[in-house]
């Protein structure tokens, strides 16, 4: 049984469509990370999920469950980091996370919950004093009360500092371990390349590719560029041409610029290289999933696209690359 | 409905409400009210409950209502403007459930504020009143409770409806204008537009149950029911109606305002 199961699901708010004809499916201890910049209807589609929406049309469900007519059924077992989340200024964090205790039924620890996202020492103070960051961690807390057999996070990196993105990348880690099935929305690449098994990709409203992260690099990259420099200019690159893997090679004086497909042929060149002349440096660069992001999504935000020139660059400039 | 999520939501909303700078002091300023009215009293050569009845009447007319609509307003609306619902909402509960919950929550707050203040005002009844007529004082406390009750559930209501701080207070504030402050107002007004306009004569029953709608009319009603003559027995319409107009009051604006937050989208 698949642990999320969208068909056809579709919500308008009056004119605007925020999910139109929505499909895809999550399966049982995967990580699915949910991508899309933002207003591509990523949250929408959480909230209808959760039961805090209806759908106009279509439908989902979650651990088996229809999520209008047993969205309690599916809040049961689902453990909720909402986005953007505001936690109760006039409570506690211990106070939270035994709430969260009493409205799931089950008998955890606070304390113990309350030590392993790391805001222990801060549990008995109002949490209207805490930080983005620990409302962020408190609020992941009580989502892990009761051992859910689903993590909704969504966007669990807003508001973390780079500690924080790797206790939640650890924990999403420790809870893949435990059956649990993971569902995160983002928008920040790196951390769902770093945690998901595969992703999907939300497009004004509509899932436009999901795949697992290797596969949409070979199906839509060029791969890993590797340049190279040389002692000498190279009198051909017939050899390299010819490993396996190797997608295209060019040449500029004494640099040597390879696509490569596949790991093993990185390892390849090189020492084929090293063979017929001799490497007084090299670069390896992935293209990387913002990239990807943006073929897919067709969203350039100016952050992205100095990104993406970056890793374009040194492989286009020569005109080797095919993409 | 499951009672022990009921009791959860409760009691998070109840541990969150106590903590408000805004209900703890108009909830200690009632109780102040009450214990004042009634021990000021033995400060006079005869004090007596009818006449602390009297005088806590006329306090209880404008404040109650004001206790009620603060501690009740901000119930669901609050959380909705703040974004703590979606916590409350992706909890294995259900939104009458938490709608339930939070009636619990604010209701006893209100409670608790008036209780106390009657507790106190009894020790002092007992203490210094030459006649302690105690089923009186509590037969009062009763029917305060319920006229708090009726606008408890207004502001549960109309907390439930809407979406924003600034909606649920703008709703609550007209309720307490039309309703408390200007209903003296509201049926002559009505009275002479019929008449002037549409040559109409409203009187008769049907007309004097529209007059006592309000709250304060209803609670002013009730309290006929209080043994002795406290209060004045006012004609046809009996203290039954006026109890019945409250329990409606305290009812019906929720069931409406649970009726709309169910299928509202919540984001």
């Amino acid at each position: 049984m698949p642990a999320i199961e969208v068909s056809a699901l579709t919500k308008r708010f009056g004119e605007v469509r925020a999910v139109e004809d929505l499909s895809f499916t999550v399966e049982e201890g995967e990580v699915f990370g949910f991508l899309g910049p933002n207003g591509a209807g990523k949250s929408t589609a959480i909230n209808v999920l959760l039961g805090y929406m209806s759908p106009t049309s279509g439908g989902a469900k979650v651990l088996g469950h229809d999520v209008v007519e047993e969205s309690r059924a599916i809040r049961e077992r689902t453990g909720v980091l909402p986005e953007n989340v505001s936690v109760y200024d006039r409570l506690t964090g211990r106070e939270h996370v035994e709430s969260a205790i009493r409205m799931k039924g089950v008998d955890d620890d606070p304390q113990a919950l309350l030590e392993r996202v790391g805001i222990a020492d801060a549990a008995d103070r109002r949490a209207g004093g805490y930080s983005t960051g620990m409302a962020q961690r408190l609020a992941l807390a009580t989502a892990l009360v009761g051992e859910p057999d689903l993590l909704v996070l969504d966007e669990p990196q807003s508001g973390l500092d780079p500690t924080g993105m790797q206790d939640v990348r650890e924990i999403v880690r420790e809870e893949v371990r435990n059956d649990t099935t993971v569902f995160f929305s983002s928008h920040i690449l790196p951390e769902v390349e770093a945690v998901s098994d595969r992703v999907g990709m939300m497009r004004r409203g509509e899932m436009a590719a999901v795949d697992t992260v290797g596969s949409l690099r070979d199906r839509l990259s060029a791969g890993t560029v590797l340049t190279a420099t040389m002692a000498d200019p190279l009198p051909d690159t017939r050899t390299i041409d010819a490993i396996d893997g190797v997608r295209a090679v060019s040449t500029d004086g004494a640099t040597v610029t390879v696509t490569c497909r596949t790991d093993r042929s990185k390892v390849d060149v090189i020492s084929a290289l090293e063979r017929v002349g001799r490497i007084t440096d090299f670069t390896i660069e992935e293209t990387s999933l913002e990239e990807l992001f943006n073929i897919v999504t067709g969203e350039q935000t100016e952050e992205t696209a100095d990104a993406t020139d970056e890793a374009v660059q040194p492989a286009t400039a020569d005109g080797g690359v095919a993409r | 409905m499951n009672l022990s999520r009921v009791r959860a939501v409760a009691a998070q909303d109840f541990l969150d409400v106590r903590r408000a700078r805004l209900v703890q002091g108009v909830a200690s300023m009632y109780v102040l009210f009450v214990t004042a009215v009634f021990a000021g009293l033995t400060l006079t050569s005869e004090p007596s409950v009818p006449t602390g009845i009297e005088i806590a009447r006329a306090i209880a007319i404008l404040f109650v209502p004001l206790v009620a609509l603060i501690a009740g307003y901000l119930a669901v609306a609050g959380e909705r403007e703040s974004g703590t619902i979606r916590f409350l909402l992706g909890y294995p509960v259900t939104r009458n459930e938490v709608v339930v919950g939070k009636i619990l929550s604010r209701m006893g707050i209100v409670l608790l504020s008036i209780l106390v203040g009657f507790v106190l005002a009894t020790v002092a009844v007992l203490v210094e009143y030459p006649e302690p007529n105690l089923g009186m004082l509590w037969g009062f406390a009763a029917l305060t409770c319920l006229f708090a009750l009726s606008y408890v559930g207004v502001a549960i209501g109309i907390s439930a409806a809407t979406a924003t701080r600034s909606r649920a207070m703008t709703a609550v504030i007209s309720v307490y204008f039309v309703f408390t402050v200007m209903w003296n107002a509201v049926p002559p007004l009505v009275q002479f537009v019929a008449n002037y306009l549409f040559d109409v004569t409203l009187d008769g029953t049907l007309w004097m149950l529209f007059s006592s709608l309000a709250p304060p009319r209803a609670f002013g009603l009730s309290l006929s029911a209080l043994p002795g003559d406290a209060v004045q027995a006012p004609p046809v319409l009996g203290w039954e109606t006026g109890v019945i107009l409250l329990v409606l009051w305290a009812v019906g604006p929720i069931l409406l305002g649970y009726w709309w937050f169910s299928r509202s989208d919540v984001e």
